[in-house]
């Protein structure tokens, strides 16, 4: 027996980009209202971070920017910058579209398409014109796999995805964003509408899936931010209060508002 | 279902039981030193007591990181909680060991002892004693940690003879070298060594059944 067995941390050994998303004093307003004042922060490479704080502190607002969703709403306008590997999202040569293929978006309510689970897995495929069917196979079964779903579903790829249970029409959504191949995962409550079960084995699947993606999810669920990010940022009214190592967020915050919220004593 | 996070308390089971282990060695090694007058034995016994501090630390770290992460329930938080004493028992053992290496030292500068008393016999059941609590915790066994609180009375009594065999029943009759004094510390310090395991044991009785027995009366 070995003291080496003990590993570090993932969240203090950045082995990728550590500025794989960078948000430099990003500001975003909806009209007239202000939903983010300026903050600055990077986001590592193939790490998972969780954005936590109350109802409309912003956490959901920053992550919808972040692949350009907000662009949907009327009279948003933002300052600062967003960048991908060092590329502006909003740099006029980039197209949304693109964007959104490499930043794929599970959200808080699973939305298969009434179609078969086959077919949800590889809709994007097909979208960009992919016809070739063993393709499509391969890339069917390998996102389900990656999605932890391969096993409970491969004997009934032709049903309605509508016929399976909550937490797996959640996991089919992840592989249909996985089949897209994207960079990035974000993730808006994934598993506020699961039960303990099924909210474990997403949380299962974030664990596996951040070797191979870079994932943000919010939640309102501590516990869930506890468990399975690296690094936790903490928001308030829109602004960014704190943003360190998760291990440190729940152990040892350094801002007084943060220890609040994280103990029950807020509000 | 089996949860990535579960490894780390596996983890953390482990680095007790090197502590355990380490606890254990240390205590066969001082006894050894004493026993054959191995200054160069109980030298070395001296500088094993860092990394066991270290343990020590580090098991606490895990124990925070654990509790405050990863929302443990049921007989997870029993062992958590235990982990904290039993830690903290191997680490005093460690340093009773420690500081028999350093009167073995202080004897061996004076000349040796030609009686040791009942110090070896009390020696070898603290470390079968140790050896007892650290299975049942490893093991998860019962019987064995009640045991240990059965056979820490043997360490007790062969302490006691002890310090009569130099002070009389009374204490106060006969005069006794100041070597001798160092062996009655020694036999003092694997009192002691009894008293952790037992402690142990009574932490492995809490995981293991949620039964609280310490402090009875």
């Amino acid at each position: 027996m070995s003291n080496a067995r003990i590993q570090p941390r993932p969240a203090a050994d950045i082995t990728g980009r550590p500025d794989f998303i960078s948000i430099k004093n990003f500001g975003f307003w909806y009209g007239d209202k202000k939903a983010l004042k300026s903050m600055t922060l990077d986001i590592p490479e193939r790490h998972v971070v969780a954005f936590i704080g109350p109802s409309g502190c912003g956490k959901s607002t920053l992550l919808r920017n972040l692949n350009r969703m907000n662009d949907l709403v009327d009279g948003i306008r933002h300052e600062g910058d967003i960048a991908i590997k060092g590329q502006s999202i909003y740099d006029p040569g980039l197209e949304v579209i693109s964007l959104r293929r490499r930043v794929g978006m599970v959200f808080q309510k699973s939305n298969p398409f009434p179609k078969s689970v086959y077919e949800n897995v590889v809709f994007a495929l097909r979208v960009m014109g992919v016809s070739n069917r063993a393709i499509l196979d391969e890339a069917c079964e390998t996102s389900l796999r990656k999605a932890a779903l391969w096993e409970e579903v491969k004997d009934r790829l032709n049903d309605n995805a509508l016929g399976l249970s909550g937490g797996q029409m959640q996991r089919l959504c992840i592989a249909r964003a996985i089949a897209n191949r994207p960079e990035i995962l974000l993730m808006d409550e994934p598993c506020s509408a699961l039960d303990p079960i099924a909210t474990g084995k997403i949380e299962e699947l974030i664990h596996e899936l951040k070797t191979q993606f870079t994932i943000v999810i919010v939640t309102h669920s501590m516990q869930q931010a506890a468990r399975v990010s690296d690094r936790t940022a903490f928001f308030y009214l829109g602004e960014l209060i704190e943003y360190d190592t998760t291990e440190k967020i729940f152990m040892n915050p350094s801002q007084a508002q943060t220890e609040a919220y994280i103990s029950g004593r807020f509000g | 279902m089996q949860r990535f996070f579960h490894d780390e308390l596996r983890q953390l089971q482990d680095n007790l039981v090197l502590m355990g282990e380490r606890s254990i060695d240390m205590t066969r090694l001082v006894m050894q030193a004493l026993e054959t007058g191995d200054d160069k034995l109980a030298l070395q016994v001296r500088g094993m007591d860092d990394a066991v501090d270290d343990l020590e630390k580090q098991v606490d770290r895990e124990i925070m990181r654990y509790l405050t992460l990863f929302g443990p329930m049921g007989s997870d938080v029993r062992l958590l909680l235990a982990a904290r004493d039993i830690a903290h028992d191997l680490e005093r053992i460690a340093d009773e060991a420690s500081v028999i290496a350093k009167r073995v030292l202080v004897i061996s500068q004076r000349g040796p002892l030609k009686d040791l008393l009942h110090v070896p016999e009390e020696g070898r059941i603290a470390i079968e004693v140790l050896r007892l609590a650290l299975d049942g915790f490893v093991e998860g066994d019962l019987a064995k940690a009640k045991l240990v609180i059965t056979r820490d009375a043997e360490i007790d009594l062969l302490n006691r003879k002890n310090y009569e065999a130099l002070f009389g029943r009374s204490g106060d009759s006969i005069k006794v070298s100041a070597s001798n004094v160092e062996l009655i510390f020694i036999s003092k310090a694997l009192e002691r060594i009894g008293d952790h395991s037992k402690n142990i044991s009574e932490q492995v009785i809490f995981i293991l059944s949620g039964e609280d027995i310490r402090h009875a009366r």
